[in-house]
């Protein structure tokens, strides 16, 4: 069931009719069957790997919980975590890279002169399983490590997991912050539900205006077999605003949904097309799994402690496996091992920048501002040429063909992307400015004015959409 | 806020999100169509009434349909070129076809491009609703007008019987508000919900009307008599003017036999014609399509059998009987090549090779 599908606009006003009626304990028991309708919707099979992993997770959390109130030593705990290590990196290794794994190693071989029969299987890739996975490992890492309290309630443990805004494409929540609202009864205020409306609005906009529209723009250059370099370049300039809309919209419905149940979900995008390097586009660009990877990956591989080498070792590894999350692909890997380049680059030369620019006055600063975030975004726009490539030979062709002058400049094309891109880049200047994300929350802008812009926001979903997409990290 | 002024401000604030929306409707219109900004704006824009019922109205336009100045579908007429006219209902007129995809513009494209050279312009003089009484009706203004060399009859079958029953309909009451909002937000609406939804709703209707007077299973003869007569009709009227008439039979999305998945698609065309069972559509298909075919086939005219040359599919229908732009490419050439037959063999018969290329189906 997607958010921009009629099935999902009968199923939420149901779902909140009878949740704004019911107790609090009622009200998660109609969640979690809610939730369960919500995902069995794409294949009731999916159910399985979620709740045998869901349930694995649950009793070694409670397994070390007891451990741990009973004064064993941290160590007795480790068995526990790695069972649900396994579990879930192995539903999720056997469903997402089984193939992936076993046909690179058989053109591995080939390589060699081997033919190995290999096994190929014709697998199903449950929706949502890598944020799932994230998910619950957070949970028993978070208990193993004593910063988190098992819950002694299944059910509430599996509506943590299953909670259907989240579930299929994040945000990525924790445990310590999902887990005690559900335990404890919500309060829904009206700011609340100005707030889940303004997200919800601002949400299907983004997706279904310009996401959907930009798709067949994009498709069109992506499939291309010789395209002109002018038209790669707006080819990836439309998927980094596709991309970034498709994402966000995502989550900023599944924020404002959330929101109108009384949860309340972490930031995942703050405006990442402005950050002025890749350190601050990784801190404003899919916060939810960025901060898992610091927290789970790079700090335990050690971090920044010993050392640049071992930093810009932790670096790249984080990134790669950052960049494999995604998809089992080539591609993936280039492109994660791409923003650890440019993540220890910018290291390197950091103290350098930050030098020069102390020295330079407010208006040159403002200047170099924005030179650094246009350069961002062409870098950051390289890397989505990596990511929506299909192959290794599409990245060269690609890339050759951008680099190969002359261009054949197509106004018309440009013109299409900037329309539809216009709205959001006038919103997002006006929230970078007024530093406020919902940018029609102040206090001074009037209920008939937000109505207004809603209501144009609105129209333009309704009438002016693409042909409806699924949602792009769906896949992942 | 004053809580006594809440439910003011909200009432205001429901009037400021309608009124944006109906402003932005007929922005979006004016913007994209051309469409007037102040008035209605929906196909009724394209009509205009006499006797017979609705006509193309002059230089009219809605949507992607855009009339000349006859209130024909398709360019401004070349004086004295040759004229070949297509004559028929909304499958001719074109519902689902991008623009200029509807057949009788790929018609006059695929004799260009055969001829080498601009020899034709097609004029698709028909209109949606219209039948064969329509068409008869219409037919002297037209040749008087245009003096064509050939004529397409492709006739609405469902459309000729509905006649048969009922006068032709005038013009309809204007409604005094019209909100362009509204018919967007049911077009949405209808494209939304699921066939799950939409099929019982139409199902209902379709009793709601039949209720009383019941449904027939067959066509009555007498009805597949008057056909044949308005085809006798509409054949003698082209030939004593010198036109060389072309049938073709009535091509439809459905099989001999319509599988459930292609049921909501048979219901959404009985809502239309409820008044016949879906048993009886289809025999009417059958049973007025045999008549095309036998009248061809005794006077000798050129016949297209495109019911059985169009495979029934998805990929050639839109709905039951308009064609997608693949559905009225394959007609398009099957009437060109006709048409060339008959430049090459001005005199021939094509009841026989008919006969041998569209072999009656079991």
């Amino acid at each position: 069931m997607l958010f921009n599908s009629a099935h999902f606009l009968i199923f939420l006003p149901v779902v909140l009719l009878l949740y704004y009626l019911l107790p609090h304990r009622a009200q998660n028991r109609l969640l979690l069957v809610a939730s369960c309708y919500f995902y069995a919707s794409w294949d009731w099979r999916f159910l399985a790997p979620l709740l045998i992993s869901t349930s694995i997770d649950y009793w070694c959390a409670k397994r070390m919980e007891d451990l741990a109130n009973a004064g064993h030593p941290k160590e007795q705990r480790r068995g526990y975590l790695c069972l649900s290590l396994v579990t879930n990196l192995g539903l999720l290794g056997f469903f997402k890279y089984f193939n992936f794994f076993t046909e690179s190693l058989q053109e591995v071989l080939a390589t060699f002169g081997y033919q190995p029969s290999l096994w190929s299987l014709k697998i199903i890739l449950p929706v949502g399983i890598s944020f799932y996975t994230f998910q619950a490992l957070s949970y028993t890492i978070d208990v193993y490590r004593g910063q988190f309290h098992a819950t002694r309630s299944f059910l509430d443990f599996l509506l943590a997991i299953l909670y259907f805004p989240h579930l299929v494409a994040g945000p990525i929540q924790r445990a310590h912050s999902l887990l005690p609202q559900v335990i404890r009864p919500r309060v829904i205020n009206g700011e609340q539900i100005t707030s889940g409306i303004h997200l919800i609005i601002w949400g299907y906009f983004k997706k279904v205006f310009i996401a959907d529209n930009l798709a067949p723009i994009v498709s069109q250059v992506f499939l291309d077999p010789s395209p002109d370099g002018f038209r790669v370049l707006m080819g990836v300039y439309a998927f980094a605003f596709q991309i970034y809309c498709d994402f966000s919209g995502y989550t900023d419905i599944a924020r404002g949904v959330a929101k109108l149940m009384g949860f309340e979900f972490m930031l995942n995008f703050n405006l990442p097309y402005l950050a002025t390097n890749p350190k601050e586009f990784w801190s404003r660009w899919h916060i939810s799994l960025s901060t898992w990877l610091r927290d789970y990956l790079y700090v335990p591989l050690g971090g920044n402690r010993n050392g640049a080498r071992q930093t810009y070792r932790n670096l790249m590894l984080t990134m790669i496996i950052g960049g494999l999350w995604h998809g089992a692909a080539w591609s993936f890997i280039i492109w994660g091992f791409y923003q650890g380049i440019l993540l220890i680059t910018h290291r390197l030369l950091e103290p350098w920048l930050d030098r020069a620019l102390s020295f330079q006055s407010p208006a040159f600063r403002r200047l170099s501002f924005w030179v650094q975030v246009v350069t961002m975004f062409q870098l950051t726009c390289y890397g989505w040429l990596i990511f929506r490539a299909q192959s290794l030979e599409q990245i060269v062709q690609l890339s050759s063909s951008l680099f190969r002058l002359p261009w054949n400049v197509d106004l018309a094309l440009a013109a299409a992307i900037a329309t539809t891109v216009a709205p959001l880049v006038v919103i997002q200047l006006i929230q970078h400015f007024a530093e406020k994300l919902e940018f029609l929350s102040f206090p001074r802008v009037s209920l008939e004015l937000r109505c207004a812009v809603y209501a144009v926001l609105v129209y333009f979903s309704l009438f002016r959409g693409g042909q409806p997409e699924a949602f792009i990290y769906f896949q992942f | 806020m004053n809580a006594n002024w809440l439910p003011l401000r909200a009432v205001l604030s429901l009037i400021i999100v309608l009124g944006s929306w109906e402003l932005l409707a007929r922005l979006d219109d004016t913007l994209r169509y051309d469409a007037p900004f102040f008035g209605a704006y929906n196909s009724d824009t394209l009509n205009e009434y006499d006797a017979l019922g609705a006509k193309g109205k002059p230089n009219a336009h809605y949507l992607r349909w855009k009339l000349n100045s006859l209130g024909y579908r398709g360019p401004e007429l070349n004086p004295g070129q040759d004229s070949i006219l297509c004559i028929g209902g909304s499958e001719t007129f074109g519902s689902y076809e991008s623009e200029d995809m509807e057949f009788p513009r790929q018609l006059e494209k695929d004799l260009e491009l055969q001829l080498g050279e601009k020899r034709f312009q097609v004029v698709n003089v028909a209109f949606p609703r219209d039948g064969l009484p329509t068409a008869i009706g219409r037919l002297p203004h037209i040749l008087g007008k245009l003096q064509p060399k050939l004529a397409v009859v492709y006739p609405s079958l469902a459309n000729s019987v509905a006649r048969y029953r009922k006068p032709a309909p005038q013009g309809l009451p204007q409604e005094l508000i019209n909100l362009r909002i509204s018919e967007k937000a049911w077009d949405e609406l209808k494209k939304a919900l699921p066939e799950s939804v939409q099929t019982p709703a139409k199902e209902l209707l379709i009793w709601r009307a039949t209720r009383h007077e019941g449904a027939m299973h067959r066509l009555p003869d007498s009805y597949v008599q008057r056909f044949r007569l308005d085809i006798e009709r509409l054949i003698d009227m082209l030939t004593t003017n010198a036109v060389r008439p072309i049938l073709v039979t009535h091509a439809t999305r459905f099989g001999v036999i319509v599988p459930p998945h292609e049921r909501p698609i048979l219901v959404a065309w009985r809502r239309f014609y409820p008044y016949l069972t879906e048993r009886g559509l289809l025999d009417m298909e059958l049973q007025l399509n045999e008549v095309i075919r036998q009248f061809a086939r005794e006077k000798g005219v050129a016949v297209v059998d495109a019911a059985r040359g169009i495979a029934p599919s998805s990929a050639n229908f839109a709905d039951a009987v308009h064609f997608t732009d693949q559905g009225s490419a394959i007609l398009a050439k099957m009437i060109a090549d006709e048409v060339l037959t008959a430049l090459r063999h001005p005199d021939a018969s094509s009841a026989v090779r008919m006969a041998r290329e569209y072999p009656r189906q079991p």
